[in-house]
């Protein structure tokens, strides 16, 4: 009778309160922190000093823990239905000099900074890490994913989120179905394929594709940029340039070696600065309706060939400050126009200091103006 | 083939509109039913007065079965691309896959009528004398004509009627609750080849979503639109109005349909945060996420579910 009453009393304890439960393992220097939360989210604080994870969880969930040397693991047996009693969180401290690899099924990561390498993974929610020394991956099916510096190599995906990283040390890949893409400074080379801007300050060699939205690349070594609909813009771009929008304009205010882009609508304006005039600095810009600029050097070896496919009516469209084969003469504002003038394209070629890179310039529905740099 | 569907292709007959071997089958019909005759007779006297009052139509823009045709190509395309949008049941009563349709043919004839009997041109025709050269130069320098088409040329006089497509750059300076804005902006959102248009007028028009146009031009982004950025900007502009009744059934929508993973996450987010943890709202959540292959989902909705009892 009196342990029937304690079964009771106990059951009816533990469908009142919520026991925290809690593990704990030492841990060395170097060594992986694995944690499986097949529910929750998981908040990892690294600011521990005294070699020990301690781990918590607010609910009556068992945690199972695994401890080694080189590695120290917690998991559960909890299942989506013991979330039927509110939110749930694995409250994890641990020293900052360990490698991460957390896994959230079904909630948030949020970590500290640590020292080693990070692997956050979950299927919707977002990630949250501050540095990182080592390597990340961080990969959500859903949420957004925000990092602070990453000393290696940086991989970030969601399938929808925005992805946010501040500088890194290695190389980088980003994909977002339907976020942004937004990066400080990367020392390797980047590929990124965003669903909206992508914005990069400065990298190494770039792949940049989205579907809708701008490009933004305050610097890089080389860039292969395309959007379905946006401007591709870069301050400074130290090697060879590919671009191509659907719609938008392309905008390179300094292009070290050659380029080449083109726009469905949009202008194209590309100020040349060699950084080796004797390499290869040959252009290709075409634009459906738009103009096309370019400022090239004085001492430039070109052989220049412009496009106007369809000329405006009454406009000048070949604009240069080099003498140009063919150029049409200076158009009346206003009454007679000559006839021969709207019956085929306005082409003009030059050859700079006798000729040499390729430069083809050319607009169906637009003007192309040439300047000295 | 029925009598009634013999007696849906009258119409057809009458207009010219029926292949050779159909118009054969009809007639063959017609000859044997007495039934399908009549509707024949009725029919054909509807179409004789109708034909009495198309005196003066003769200038009937040429492109207008072009664009009625079209706007009905668009209609269908949307149809068959989001079959599953009017199974929801909050806009079931309205959006019947027959009801669109028929709303669709009703908005093109409406167009077509419309038109002829006003006796409206969709383009006014401006004359040489009637517009000043200024305008017709900075028109042609700046603009990109296209489709130009003669419709009449007289050699005689040398007087020549031209129609096509003039598109030019456009700058313009409003306020959000100018009219001119919002059409411009609810033009780019049909940008059918330019996601980075729709997605930049989505941008703009989140900034004040408080009208009921913008957020009915939100919703149809967050519901139509091929982009998932698209999508997601929309859903995003909208989600602090989660829980006013048609934007909670447009998230509930996307949250059954929507194809990626990350914007059905933002909605599941965005109504849990912005609706009552009430057991009703609660259960249709329950209901329409219960077969997500996304844990995260799930799971949330769980939570919801749990907490709101």
């Amino acid at each position: 009778m009196i342990r029937a009453v304690g079964l009771i009393g106990a059951s009816l304890l533990a469908t009142t309160f919520n026991f925290s439960l809690f593990a704990k393992c030492p841990v060395s220097d170097g060594a992986t922190l694995i944690v499986r939360a097949p529910v929750g989210d998981v908040q990892v604080d690294t600011t521990a000093r005294d070699g020990v994870v301690d781990v918590q969880v607010d609910s009556s969930v068992q945690l199972q823990e695994n401890c080694n040397k080189d590695s120290v693991e917690f998991t559960s047996n909890a299942s989506e239905q013991d979330q039927t009693r509110g939110a749930l969180v694995w409250r994890v401290v641990a020293p900052r000099n360990i490698n991460l690899d957390l896994v959230a099924t079904s909630g948030n990561i949020n970590v500290g900074d640590v020292d080693g390498s990070a692997v956050l993974r979950t299927a919707g929610g977002s990630i949250t890490a501050g540095q990182v020394k080592g390597n990340a991956a961080m990969i959500t099916q859903g949420g957004f994913v925000k990092a602070g510096n990453i000393s290696g190599d940086a991989e970030l995906r969601s399938q929808g989120g925005t992805l946010e990283v501040g500088d890194v040390g290695g190389n980088a890949e980003f994909h977002t179905t339907a976020g942004q893409i937004r990066a400080g400074t990367i020392a390797g080379s980047v590929t990124a394929e965003g669903g909206r801007a992508i914005f990069i300050v400065k990298a190494g060699d770039v792949k940049a594709t989205t579907n809708a939205g701008d490009i933004s690349i305050g610097d890089a070594a080389r860039i292969d940029a395309k959007t379905a609909g946006g401007t591709i813009t870069s301050r400074r771009v130290r090697g060879p340039f590919q671009g191509h929008t659907e719609s938008g304009d392309i905008r390179l205010d300094s292009a070290a070696a050659w380029v080449e882009a083109s726009t469905g609508a949009g202008n194209i304006i590309v100020h040349l600065v060699p950084e080796n005039i004797d390499g290869d600095l040959h252009m290709d810009l075409q634009a459906g309706i738009g103009d096309v600029t370019i400022y090239v050097p004085q001492r430039l070896k070109a052989s220049i060939d412009a496009t106007v496919q369809r000329p405006a009516f009454q406009a000048q469209q070949i604009i240069s400050d080099f003498p140009m084969n063919g150029l049409a003469p200076g158009r009346p504002a206003q009454g007679l126009i000559p006839n021969n003038r709207y019956y085929g394209p306005t082409h003009s070629e030059s050859l700079l200091n006798g000729g040499g890179n390729k430069i083809t310039l050319h607009t169906s529905l637009g003007k192309i103006t040439i300047r000295r740099q | 083939m029925t009598c009634k569907e013999y007696q849906h292709q009258i119409t057809l007959f009458l207009y010219d509109e029926l292949s050779e071997s159909a118009r054969f089958e009809l007639e063959t019909h017609l000859h044997n039913c007495a039934s399908c005759q009549g509707a024949y007779e009725s029919e054909k006297a509807m179409h004789s007065v109708l034909a009495e009052d198309a005196i003066g139509w003769d200038d009937i823009p040429s492109d207008l079965l072009v664009e009625s045709r079209k706007a009905l190509a668009d209609q269908l395309d949307r149809i068959e691309k989001k079959r599953s949008w009017w199974r929801m049941p909050a806009f079931s009563v309205v959006f019947t896959p027959m009801r669109m349709l028929e709303s669709a043919a009703l908005v093109a004839m409406g167009l077509a009528l419309g038109v002829y009997v006003s006796n409206q041109r969709p383009v006014p025709v401006q004359t040489a004398s009637n517009t000043g050269q200024d305008s017709q130069i900075s028109l042609l320098r700046n603009g990109t004509i296209s489709n130009l088409q003669v419709v009449n040329s007289d050699p005689v006089t040398g007087q020549v009627e031209l129609a096509g497509e003039v598109s030019q750059p456009l700058r313009f300076q409003g306020k959000m609750e100018d009219d001119t804005v919002r059409n411009l902006l609810f033009s780019a959102l049909r940008d059918a080849n330019n996601p980075g248009s729709r997605l930049k007028a989505v941008e703009v028009l989140s900034q004040k979503p408080t009208d009921e146009s913008i957020e009915e031009a939100l919703i149809n982004a967050l519901v139509y639109d091929d982009d998932a950025g698209v999508r997601m900007r929309a859903l995003e502009g909208l989600k602090k109005f989660a829980d006013e009744q048609h934007v909670r059934a447009a998230f509930m929508h996307t949250l059954q349909n929507d194809d990626t993973a990350g914007i059905r996450i933002a909605a599941i987010d965005a109504l849990m945060a912005h609706n009552s943890k009430d057991p009703a709202f609660a259960k249709s959540l329950e209901e329409a996420a219960k077969n997500d292959d996304n844990a995260y989902i799930r799971s949330k909705v769980l939570q919801f579910v749990g907490t709101s009892k």
